[in-house]
């Protein structure tokens, strides 16, 4: 097989206060015809960088590549911009992660497609259309004729990346870059992406360079990997071999990180990735019989207003009458897809949402239907946030930030401080970072201090929506054994609402999926990984990418999208029925198809 | 992770106010033109010591010389000493109506991003409203509402203020909102009132520091321009826009008396647009690392 991508001794250095810092460290790979190499590595390993050099994107001003890049023999780093504009789009494409940034809102797809063509082919306009269109049946749009003048906001995001795959492919490029194609898309989307981008790969015998940061997305799709760390090459093995037998110890530990669903079949209980943590191992089930949360027929809808009036024109059933019950030190985790309202049941619980009707009830309050917050459930239900850089207010030293709850509570400063002092220790950080800002802290750390401060007053429950998806995998499993670990030690109750099965099953006891604003299926975490009832519940497990090539599996190429929960003004929503399949473990009844 | 790149310098005090300010130049002018207007207007009469409204009809249109170093004007008043003290009242009058534009226009703004609903209509409409006017207009509409004199200018200056820093602390405001620190501070029992003072209002400041700067300028301005139509501060007291009336009808025998409360003008004016500027530059993250 030939190379169709040579890259020697490749070295990009940005210029920072003045001083040139490199960033890649003089890296050599190659990408033969019809071959996928993926990229794989944690955020700052230099993948992206890797990538934007090939295509020559880096603003020349502030960047500097050294090296070799050679394209199907020719040399990239010699040619002039203007040569590399006639080379970009034509013989090496680019799909990014967010397609809905990448493509022009005002423009018809289709038309968007037919430009990339006429820019790079000598073809009549008639000719182009009949290209795009073509292009656009290849990537499995349904009715893509149709579909040709519509803009893109009217694509779901799983479609637009089937467009941007359309772009780049409009031109045969002898080579594709894509740059976490589908970090953005929800995991059922995402499996049929991969799939069809393995479908093109021998359609069209295209080359791909892939980079990813999901060990699963790799074994999914990958030839032969291509392990970075702080800038270096770490280790280049073919797919089998680097999952079956990983060379560089690095590449162990990151493997090791990666959660697999599937790895906890048989457990009853949660495990920990370093199981040494622990004094005692956790318990298959709370100790404790009555619930601490209790929600029964919690509905949540939003008005969707428009026109000169802003009269009410839609409505989003984001929750529509979920009950559930969480148990002391239990951990319930609500799984679903985007726009499943699983979010919304946890800023409810916490009052940052108003509910419709519903009753919420925390062990100890006084009788009532509550579905307004009261101050005194803010103080036993707590929440901890996706977003690690968005939850500390960056002008706030981290030990004002902890001190501030109990400040508010009357506490005096010197007794807060020494409270703060003793969060940090609880979480695994020292109280002489008390005085620094946010900024001086990593991702990972940073999520400890969001845990810290929610531990502040002393909650029964935290709710934590899709608190470790941000973070890259090794900071994931320590926060993960975090997690875990204080939950024993200060009989936690967790609320996880997450998108991640494998990180689910890692931690729950039990599991609640959500469809649509509704819970499907609900049951013991074993029940449900093992048992799984619902149709829905069984493509989300089949959809979650398993980190495992010599399991890679066909699916069947759907272009089945999620639906919105956005309904018209005078829709009634069904009455469902729960069917139970064993103690414990319920099912929504559904129609068979 | 590029944590460090995308959030302010965290540093001793000193080097954070100073640091940024040797990589804006822009600033860095505006900053200078600006400490000479104060060192001019506040420190030199207290060198020279002449009475800015001691009139001598002999001495009138006097040129440049060691007893009268920038001349004297119609009524034989000391140039020099009516430019210091004329600029105390300019500078009084930008910081004074942009103090007062910044409570009013700030606590509008934040109160309708934190309330929302009608509160937020209403503000921001008036705000809006505001804006569609030409500044000059609404200045002129105001000074003839609130009456002659220096206090009543800085009012109608103020109001006519308010609707920018009520924009830009209500869009700020809104920023700070949506991100779950402030959330995370409700949560854990903070009111609205103890989080727009730990939370909002830090968060907000700089922006809203580097608009202050830009008004004050273009507020003298303004004001200059006002009292030049007679709407503002009264005749005898000195003031930039004021002296530029006064010399309007003697511009062909003796330019400089028009020409030199001008320049004080430009270099003011200039001087905080370009500390403006820099303030901005100097908070923005985009810039910090080039």
């Amino acid at each position: 097989m030939t190379n169709i991508l040579e890259v020697k001794g490749l070295t990009t250095s940005f210029l920072r206060s003045g001083n040139w810092t490199p960033v890649v460290h003089g890296i050599d790979f190659q990408v033969k015809r019809g071959e996928t190499l993926a990229v794989v590595g944690e955020s700052g390993s230099g993948k992206s960088v890797t990538a934007l050099s090939v295509m020559r994107l880096l603003p020349p001003r502030t960047s500097r590549v050294e090296g070799s890049i050679k394209l199907g023999g020719d040399e990239l780093l010699d040619r002039s911009e203007a040569e590399m504009r006639g080379i970009r789009g034509n013989r090496v494409a680019m799909i990014f992660q967010e397609p809905m940034t990448s493509l022009n809102p005002l423009m018809p797809v289709g038309e968007q497609i037919r430009e990339a063509i006429m820019l790079h082919r000598n073809v009549s306009l008639a000719e182009a259309k009949a290209l795009a269109l073509d292009m656009l049946d290849k990537v499995r749009i349904p009715s893509a004729a149709k579909r040709y003048g519509e803009i893109p906001h009217q694509f779901s995001g799983g479609m637009r990346q089937r467009v941007m795959i359309a772009m780049a492919l409009a031109c045969k490029p002898e080579l594709i870059i894509a740059d976490e194609p589908t970090t953005a898309l929800d995991v059922t989307i995402q499996a049929q992406i991969l799939e069809l981008l393995r479908d093109l790969r021998e359609e069209e015998d295209m080359s791909v360079l892939f980079i990813t940061h999901d060990m699963g997305v790799v074994a999914e799709i990958a030839d032969r990997v291509m392990v970075m760390q702080n800038g270096s090459l770490v280790e280049e093995a073919e797919v089998r071999q680097l999952f079956r037998a990983p060379a560089a110890s690095y590449t162990r530990t990151l493997l090791e990180a990666v959660p697999v669903v599937g790895s906890m079949a048989g457990k009853d209980a949660p495990e920990a990735f370093k199981a040494s943590t622990f004094k005692v191992p956790p318990s298959p089930r709370p100790a404790h019989d009555a619930p601490l949360l209790d929600v029964k027929g919690l509905t949540i809808r939003f008005d969707v207003r428009s026109g000169l009036f802003e009269r009410v024109s839609a409505r989003v059933h984001a929750v529509e009458n979920v009950s559930f019950s969480i148990g002391r030190g239990e951990t319930l985790a609500l799984v679903g897809e985007s726009g499943s309202g699983k979010s919304t049941i946890g800023r409810t619980l916490v009052g940052l949402a108003n509910c419709l009707r519903g009753e919420i009830r925390v062990a100890g309050e006084k009788e009532g239907s509550l579905c307004r917050t009261i101050e005194e459930r803010r103080q036993r239900v707590q929440m901890i946030f996706q977003d690690p850089y968005a939850s500390l207010d960056p002008r706030l030293r981290i030990g004002r930030a902890l001190t501030e709850p109990l400040r508010i509570r009357g506490v005096s400063e010197r007794d807060a401080l020494e409270q703060a002092a003793e969060l940090m220790r609880l979480v695994r950080l020292s109280p002489d970072m008390l005085k620094r800002f946010p900024h001086e802290f990593s991702g990972g750390q940073r999520q400890r201090i969001c845990i810290a401060r929610a531990l502040s007053v002393k909650p029964a429950l935290l709710i934590a929506d899709e608190a470790v998806s941000a973070l890259d995998v090794s900071i994931k499993a320590q926060i993960i054994d975090l997690m875990l670990e204080l939950q024993q030690e200060l009989d936690l109750s967790y609320l996880f609402i997450s998108h991640d099965m494998a990180v689910v099953e890692r931690l729950s006891h039990r599991v609640a999926v959500m469809y649509l604003g509704e819970i499907v299926e609900m049951g013991s975490r074993r029940n449900v990984f093992e048992n799984p009832q619902h149709p829905y519940t069984r493509r989300l497990l089949q959809a979650v990418p398993v980190p495992d090539p010599e399991r890679r599996m066909r699916r069947s190429l759907t272009v089945d999208e999620i639906h919105s929960p956005i309904r018209t003004k005078d829709f009634i929503p069904p009455v469902r029925r729960m069917i139970t399949v064993s103690p414990g473990h319920v099912v929504q009844q559904w129609e068979m198809a | 992770m590029t944590d460090a790149a995308t959030h302010p310098t965290a540093g001793s005090t000193w080097s954070r106010i100073v640091g940024p300010f040797g990589k804006s130049i822009s600033g860095t002018v505006g900053a200078i033109l600006v400490l000479i207007v104060l060192v001019f207007v506040f420190i030199g009469p207290l060198v020279w010591t002449v009475d800015p409204n001691a009139q001598n009809l002999i001495d009138s249109f006097l040129a440049f010389s060691s007893a009268h170093p920038l001349g004297t004007d119609d009524q034989g008043r000391d140039t020099l000493a009516r430019m210091m003290v004329g600029g105390r009242t300019s500078l009084l009058i930008g910081f004074g109506s942009m103090s007062l534009g910044l409570v009013l226009g700030a606590t509008a703004g934040i109160v309708a991003a934190l309330r929302g609903g009608i509160a937020e209509t209403l503000v921001m409409r008036f705000v809006d409203a505001l804006l569609a006017l030409p500044g000059i207009v609404q200045a002129v509409i105001f000074a003839a509402i609130f009456g002659r004199g220096l206090g009543p200018l800085i009012i109608a200056l103020g109001i006519y203020s308010l609707p920018i820093f009520a924009r830009v602390s209500y869009t700020m405001t809104r920023q700070v909102i949506g991100h779950d620190y402030f959330n995370a501070a409700i949560i854990l029992g903070a009111s609205k009132t103890r989080a727009v003072f730990i939370h909002i209002l830090p968060n907000i400041a700089t922006a809203i520091m580097a608009v202050a700067t830009l008004r004050i300028g273009s507020n003298i301005l303004t004001g200059a321009a006002l009292n030049f139509f007679g709407l503002g501060v009264q005749p005898p007291s000195p003031e930039w826009g004021l002296m530029i009336a006064d010399a309007r009808q003697f511009s062909w025998q003796t330019p400089e008396l028009l020409i030199l409360p001008g320049i004080a003008l430009f270099i003011t004016s200039i001087g905080f647009n370009l500390l403006g500027d820099g303030i901005r530059d100097w908070f923005d993250p985009k810039l910090r690392n080039t």
